[in-house]
């Protein structure tokens, strides 16, 4: 077979640049290949999943020791709260002692509107990308905090419906994480945690 | 419910959560089934090979090191399954002869075109080919993976990997003849 067409059929070049001599047999290689395509099923027997969850034996869980070095040595991005979120790395430590501030604070909303702004912060240096996906945008990781000054420290408001929502943040666009300093949590049903924010509308001041 | 990402799921199973497998099982099934089925050629052995793979892959989720990118490994559990089962057949046919109808078939691709059907001779030609070809080629050109994935899925160079295509089709150039 000459190299022009092997450089076609591997998809280095493309057919106009085929020598006009090997064109029909680029042609017939085409049909030929797309008859390929089609061979084979398209997908798994309805009843592969359930054997094989059926053959699965028992797991052991893995020693607490084991769990807890894993849990030590991965990289956690830590969530701060806006106030201190901005004095940076110098703030770190103290942040670390008031767990009870949230990375998720609802701010007033503008008169006459039933939107409440919330402000989201995580700290998480060396992060590419943060995003937050929650019950609000159909788990979709794309309400992007930003980082403009590169302090690691990501931020950004959200505009939520008052009401109940579960969110988590992610990072890098694949690694979900549960807010460490949400009031509340709920089980996602894998073993991991969904943070809980209440949005309430703010009364009227007299 | 949310997606969980590959990497979570397989923290779960890890800790224990021995029903979370079934997330990946459910995630991969179609694409390491259709592959096992291209190379077997068997829908029957390429369900076992599958349910084995998952179940290796299961025993030895430890040991996959990155666990955002367990489809990947899972799959290469697969490919090395289907070729270890394409190299036992092989030799199985050749001690027992059994298959004799079968080989008589395969050295006469006449008698498989009368059948007139272009499934079955593809299905034939593909047989030819080694486990290594016949790999690589259903990677390019049916799964349609480019040589840089299929080099970091099967840890072989873009070139092998070239080397193996080429020859697979030159095995193949017969089946043009039905085009001409």
């Amino acid at each position: 077979m000459r190299r022009e067409l092997q450089a076609y059929l591997d998809g280095e070049i493309s057919f106009h640049e085929l020598p006009p001599e090997l064109c029909a047999e680029a042609e017939r290689w085409d049909r030929l290949l797309a008859e390929v395509r089609e061979f084979g099923p398209a997908g798994a027997p309805a009843d592969l999943e359930a054997r094989v969850v059926r053959a699965l034996p028992a797991r052991r869980r893995r020693p607490t020791w084991r769990r807890a070095a894993d849990w030590a040595i991965q990289p956690r991005p830590l969530h701060v709260s806006p106030l201190v979120g901005l004095a940076a790395a110098a703030a770190l430590a103290l942040i670390i002692v008031q767990p009870w501030r949230q990375g998720a604070t609802p701010s007033q909303p503008p008169e006459g509107s039933a939107t409440i702004y919330v402000q989201f912060v995580l700290e998480a240096p060396g992060a590419s990308s943060v995003a937050v996906a929650g019950d609000f945008n159909g788990w979709t990781p794309e309400l992007a905090l930003s980082d403009p000054d590169g302090d690691g420290i990501w931020m950004g408001r959200i505009p939520l419906e008052p009401g109940l929502h579960q969110y988590m943040f992610v990072i890098d666009g694949s690694q979900w994480m549960t807010d460490p300093h949400a009031q509340r949590y709920a089980d996602d049903g894998f073993g991991n945690r969904n943070a809980i924010l209440v949005v309430t509308q703010p009364t009227a001041r007299s | 419910m949310r997606e969980l990402n590959d990497g979570a799921v397989v923290r779960a199973v890890l800790d224990g959560r021995q029903d979370a497998f079934a997330v990946l099982v459910h995630r991969y099934q179609d694409t390491l089934y259709r592959h096992a089925e291209r190379m077997t050629g068997r829908p029957d052995e390429a369900a076992d090979i599958v349910q084995a793979s998952f179940l290796k892959g299961y025993e030895n989720l430890e040991r996959c090191r990155d666990p955002e990118r367990v489809g990947a490994w899972l799959f290469r559990i697969t490919a090395n399954q289907c070729k270890d089962y394409l190299k036992s057949r092989r030799r199985k046919d050749l001690r027992l002869e059994s298959a004799a109808a079968h080989a008589s078939e395969r050295e006469d691709p006449e008698k498989t075109a009368e059948r007139g059907q272009m499934k079955d001779r593809i299905a034939a030609a593909l047989e030819r080919l080694s486990a290594d070809e016949r790999e690589a080629f259903v990677l390019k050109h049916i799964e349609g993976l480019s040589y840089e994935e299929m080099s970091e899925l099967l840890d072989a160079s873009v070139p092998a990997l070239k080397m193996r295509v080429h020859r697979a089709r030159q095995e193949l150039q017969t089946l043009l003849e039905e085009y001409r």
